[in-house]
Order: structure tokens, then C-alpha cells, then sequence
């Protein structure tokens, strides 16, 4: 229970951080041109990135044990990357089903993977640190 | 052999605890980066700018 409630702490942090970096990363990119003002998409930008964050940090907190790898930032990159490309591969069964409405861009996506990856980074190096504190 | 049992229905409740905050996560996540109106209205437009930047497909 200590772990999930870590877990999900630092993944929430982290996911608030990374949605925050993802805004000003599209800003410079202009992979995608922003329709809303920057006060709303620092607002949108945090819930989302911090709910993101919440379901792999919780994730990260239940299967980091189970995992073959030594590394816990590591650990963290491959398990957020995986949880992204889900989300991903759900969404192009979406734009399968509904091809008018779910549209996939791929600089859209190469972003979009970045984000899961420097989060997943962001939340390892959060988690090791927090350990080395305490 | 009671202990043993509590121990073993505290570790039951413990699971059912994340596995419910876990699913109730994924299923609020989903909302917004689907833009799924139906279960919360304006979901799509207020993430828009959002799904798009993190490479989640839209219109």
C-alpha cells in the first residue's frame, strides 16, 4: 500500500511536470498548432499529464518487482512507453471504427511517445531519489 | 489458523483497493484522451489541444 500511495504521488507530480514540458515542447515543434489560450492548456496540459502519470506511476508501483530489468529508471521508460503505445493502439482500433471522427498524425505521435519517455524517465529519477532521501 | 486467515483477508483487501484505484484511473484517462463526451461532457474540446500533443488521434 506504501508503494502504490508513492507511486501514485510521484506519478502524479511527475505526469503534472511532463504535461507542463509537453506544452512548451509543442510550442517550439508547433507539431500541433494550440486553438486554446496558454492559461487553459497549462491547466488541461496538468490534469491530463498528472492523470497519465497517476495510472503508470500506480502501475509502475505494482509491477516494478516483477520486471527483468536492474535499472529502476529504466524500468519506469519501458513501462510508460508501453502504457502510451496501448493508449495508441487503442486509438488506431478508434480511428478504425470511426475513421471520420479519430485521425492519427505521426509527428503527433513521435511527440506524444517523447512525453511518455521523459516522464517515465522524470518518475524513475523522482523514485530513486525520493529512496535516497529517506 | 485465525491469524493466518485475517492476514489473508487484509491481503484480499489490500488487492481489491488497487486493483479498484487502478481500473477507476484508467477509466478516467481514457475519458480524456479519447474525448469521451458521453461520460463528461466537453471532454474532447477541453482536452483537444492536449490529446493532440501527446499524439493521441482526434479529428
Amino acid at each position: 500500500m506504501e508503494k502504490l500511495a508513492k507511486g501514485l504521488t510521484l506519478g502524479g507530480l511527475s505526469g503534472v511536470l511532463s504535461g507542463w514540458l509537453i506544452l512548451f515542447i509543442n510550442m517550439l515543434t508547433g507539431v500541433f498548432v494550440l486553438e486554446m489560450s496558454f492559461g487553459e492548456n497549462l491547466l488541461t496540459f496538468g490534469i491530463g499529464g498528472g492523470l497519465f502519470g497517476l495510472v503508470c506511476g500506480g502501475l509502475m508501483a505494482v509491477v516494478h518487482e516483477k520486471l527483468p530489468i536492474k535499472s529502476f529508471p529504466v524500468k519506469a521508460v519501458v513501462i510508460f512507453g508501453f502504457v502510451w503505445v496501448l493508449f495508441r493502439l487503442a486509438g488506431i482500433v478508434l480511428s478504425g471504427l470511426e475513421p471520420h471522427r479519430f485521425h492519427g498524425d505521426i509527428g503527433q505521435s513521435l511527440q506524444g511517445f517523447a512525453f511518455a519517455i521523459i516522464l517515465g524517465g522524470m518518475f524513475g529519477l523522482f523514485w530513486v531519489r525520493g529512496k535516497k532521501i529517506v | 489458523m485465525k491469524a493466518i486467515e485475517e492476514i489473508k483477508e487484509v491481503s484480499f483487501q489490500n488487492h481489491l483497493l488497487v486493483t479498484v484505484v487502478l481500473v477507476g484511473l484508467l477509466f478516467a484517462v481514457s475519458v480524456v484522451l479519447f474525448g469521451v463526451d458521453s461520460v463528461m461532457a466537453g471532454a474532447h474540446d477541453t482536452f483537444h489541444d492536449f490529446r493532440h500533443s501527446i499524439g493521441m488521434p482526434c479529428h
